[in-house]
């Protein structure tokens, strides 16, 4: 042993023991340091962790209160996670690579809320929160679902009792015919008090013909006079039966107008199906899908794309590789064990990480998460991260047939929306991002539907009521939503039943109300109009009546002034001939037509 | 910088003078003609310099063989990287090679390196030769020069500039 310098050895044991007492109880917070500083580089947020045990004789890494913030929405943790405990390959570790190959994390959970904020303090990002990228598809798509619905509730709503012509002519000859009545009865009472002078006159003359017969002339040709205008009025009352079915025929094509104008006012267009599930589904699709997207866009950000860098090579020679390259970090297998929400349900959910790298294509198989539901609600989540390619290749398949959904609403709220019951759904997503493009497939359906319409003009109008006739026939909401384009610019359409089965409900109960509204306004216009034609009638009828009397009363005046006159027949003066059958001439049994 | 410069002068005054014995100084020659061929960074190149330091061995001689074989190495990187490269390829030796890697710090420790296994074995090579040259000088050579030398009052400051540790290790 005198060869060895042990005044040299033994003050660098020493200082060997040192160090390794100084990893032994430095390493962990140093680790601990060193973890949360890189994390929260990787993530842009906020990393905690609330212990870090190592044991590097075992190889064990045992982290307690892991909390990784939301760098999107500070006050909300991207995962949390109460106990993980890793077992690290050591001779790995010797070569200076970090192999997990076997771990347990327990308590995960996802989305959980913070009591601190978890920015990081550096300056905001100054992306813009502009709408989403599926607005102006969805919105053209949905406007004609929404035009038809305000369409048919303007037209609903709208009373178009006043725009009926036939009422108001028929009101209007109501009006109009008093005062045609009265110039009718002056014009038989002058005719009347006239021919009673007359009457006297011829008297007078009569009593001393003599005297009188200057004015025989006169009288004669007041008696021509006389006769004129009671064929005047003659005729005028003549026209009036005729007048009556002119006004019966005007009052017929207003109510044809009417029925005409009641049908336009009142149809509907045929309802869009593809519109309305727009309409309906086409919000809480691309919000959920927007959301969706932008967190696998922000998670691919985070996982190594790039070839692994080879290692530089030593200054000299050349170093021969007998193993083919390795990733610096690799994950073999995790086992999760945490707890999700799933349509507002707790969930238990157990799943598997393996090969998660930090230079994926070095590995033989892709970086792949398993997660399926604790219960019976058999949930099954499959990702896929492959990056062995040049060009990146994620698959995300979700299973879930028995999802429980809460009652929701679909549509817009300010228009028109229809709630959904809660019930359970099948669920399925099957999504391929190849590069940036964008393909997949989201199926859901939901049986034993209960829908409720929402109106927010008229909640309780007709148009809710016809709604809520239509809904009722819709037992099944069932949508798939294809995607492509690129993760940037997505490209969505949604095919559905659902805007169909309303559409098709809606048409018919719509044209069922339509044709009932427009049958009640019509048959209420004819009545109404009847009523005002029969009341007419009724009034004419009695001015026949009274006129009939008083031109009576004239025609026997006239026959008296006409013996008056003559004296006989032959003698005297000479009457129109006509005279005393004026009152027959007047026909006026015409106007009880 | 007066020390930069000096310390190869002084390095070779303390070899010279040494009172080590001639196979103390021929070990450290030749520990010294392996770490100044070999290139630097491995854990082969520690090793072989915590042996030199560890080791009874004349340390200046190690040095300053390390420090001219440092220039020569260079010279023959060729050479040794042929030399590596039949070695390391040479198929039945692979499950040799691969334990060596896969040994723990296997990476660190080089010997996937033409030119470190190259130089490895011309430093086995010439270890013999060299040890008995060295061997020879330090015999035969060394105490007439020491003697000779240490007339000098320059290089009695030089020798004692390390005296105290240096004379107390030999």
């Amino acid at each position: 042993m005198k060869i060895i310098r042990w005044k040299y050895v033994l003050p660098r044991l020493a200082v060997l023991l040192i160090v390794g007492l100084v990893l032994r109880f430095g390493l962990d917070p140093v680790l601990k340091w060193a973890l949360v500083k890189s994390g929260e580089s990787a993530v842009g947020a906020k990393v905690e962790l609330a212990s870090l045990k190592t044991s590097l004789w075992d190889g064990e890494l045992q982290i307690e209160g892991l909390a990784i913030a939301n760098p999107q929405s500070p006050m909300r943790n991207v995962l949390e996670s109460s106990d993980s405990q890793l077992q690290i390959d050591m001779n790995a570790l010797l070569h200076g690579r970090v192999v997990v190959t076997e771990g347990r994390v327990s308590g995960l959970q996802f989305d959980t809320d913070r009591e601190t904020s978890g920015a990081l303090d550096v300056a905001e990002s100054d992306e813009a929160t502009g709408p989403s990228v599926f607005d102006p598809l969805l919105a053209s798509a949905g406007e004609m679902g929404e035009a038809w619905f305000d369409q048919l509730g303007d037209r609903l709503d709208t009373d178009i009792a006043d725009q009926l012509q036939s009422p108001r002519l028929a009101k209007e000859l109501q009006e109009r015919w008093p005062g045609q009545f009265t110039q009718l009865q002056t014009q038989v009472q002058g005719i009347r008090a006239r021919g009673k002078e007359l009457e006297k006159s011829i008297r007078e003359v009569k009593k001393n013909p003599l005297r009188g017969i200057e004015r025989l002339a006169q009288l004669q040709l007041d008696l021509r006079t006389l006769q004129q205008e009671i064929k005047t009025v003659q005729g005028q009352i003549g026209n009036l039966p005729k007048q009556a079915e002119a006004d019966r025929q005007a009052v017929m094509a207003a109510r044809e107008q009417d029925e005409a104008l009641i049908r336009q006012k009142l149809q509907i267009g045929s309802l869009d199906g593809e519109g309305l599930t727009q309409t309906l589904l086409g919000e809480p699709v691309s919000q959920g899908l927007a959301q969706a997207l932008e967190w696998i866009s922000w998670a691919r950000e985070q996982i190594p794309s790039n070839p692994a860098k080879a290692k530089a090579g030593r200054g000299r020679g050349t170093t021969v590789r007998y193993t083919p390259p390795r990733p610096d970090f690799l994950i073999k297998r995790l086992q999760l064990e945490g707890a999700a929400q799933l349509g507002g349900q707790p969930l238990r959910l157990l799943g598997t990480l393996t090969g998660a790298s930090s230079a994926p294509q070095l590995l033989d198989e892709p970086t792949r998460l398993e997660l399926h539901g604790g219960e019976a609600r058999a949930l099954k989540a499959e990702i896929v991260l492959d990056r062995r390619g040049d060009i990146a290749a994620d698959q995300l398949r979700l299973v879930c047939p028995q999802l429980a959904m809460p009652g929701r609403t679909l549509g817009n709220a300010d228009k028109l929306a229809i709630e959904l019951g809660s019930g359970l759904a099948n669920f399925q997503v099957e999504l391929t991002l190849t590069g940036d493009q964008l393909a997949g497939e989201i199926v859901f359906a939901q049986e034993s539907l209960r829908l409720t319409p929402r109106l927010a003009k008229s909640p309780d109008g007709p148009m809710a009521e016809v709604l809520s006739q239509s809904l009722a026939g819709v037992q099944r909401l069932q949508a798939n939503v294809t995607l492509a384009g690129t993760l940037k610019k997505p490209k969505i359409r949604i095919d559905s039943d659902i805007g169909n089965q309303v559409a098709a409900g809606l048409s018919t109960t719509v044209k069922r109300v339509i044709q009932e509204r427009t049958d009640q306004m019509l048959a209420k216009s004819r009545q109404q109009v009847d009523e005002q034609l029969q009341k007419l009638n009724q009034l004419r009828a009695a001015a026949q009546q009274e006129l009939l009397g008083q031109l009576g009363e004239g025609q026997e005046l006239l026959g008296q002034m006409a013996a008056l006159v003559g004296g006989g027949r032959g003698k005297g003066l000479s009457l129109p001939a006509g005279i005393p059958q004026l009152g027959k001439s007047l026909r006026l049994d015409g106007l009880r037509k | 910088m007066t020390s930069f410069i000096l310390r190869p002068v002084r390095l070779l005054a303390q070899a010279l003078t040494a009172n080590d014995s001639p196979r103390r100084v021929a070990w450290g020659f030749v520990l010294g003609m392996a770490i100044g061929l070999l290139p630097k960074g491995n854990l082969i190149l520690i090793a072989l310099m915590i042996l030199l330091c560890a080791l009874r061995v004349n340390k200046s001689a190690g040095m300053l063989a390390a420090g001219v074989f440092s220039l020569v190495g260079f010279l023959l990187d060729g050479l040794a990287h042929h030399l590596g490269a039949i070695v390391l390829l040479w198929e039945p030796a692979r499950p040799l090679h691969l334990w060596l890697v896969e040994l723990p710090l296997g990476p660190w420790l080089g010997t996937n390196n033409t030119v470190v296994i190259g130089q490895l074995l011309i430093s086995l090579y010439f270890a013999f030769p060299a040890y008995y040259f060295a061997l020879k000088f330090a015999s035969r050579v060394q105490p007439r020069i020491s003697k000779w030398l240490l007339r000098y009052r320059a290089i009695r400051w030089l020798r004692g500039a390390e005296l105290g540790a240096w004379g107390a290790d030999a």
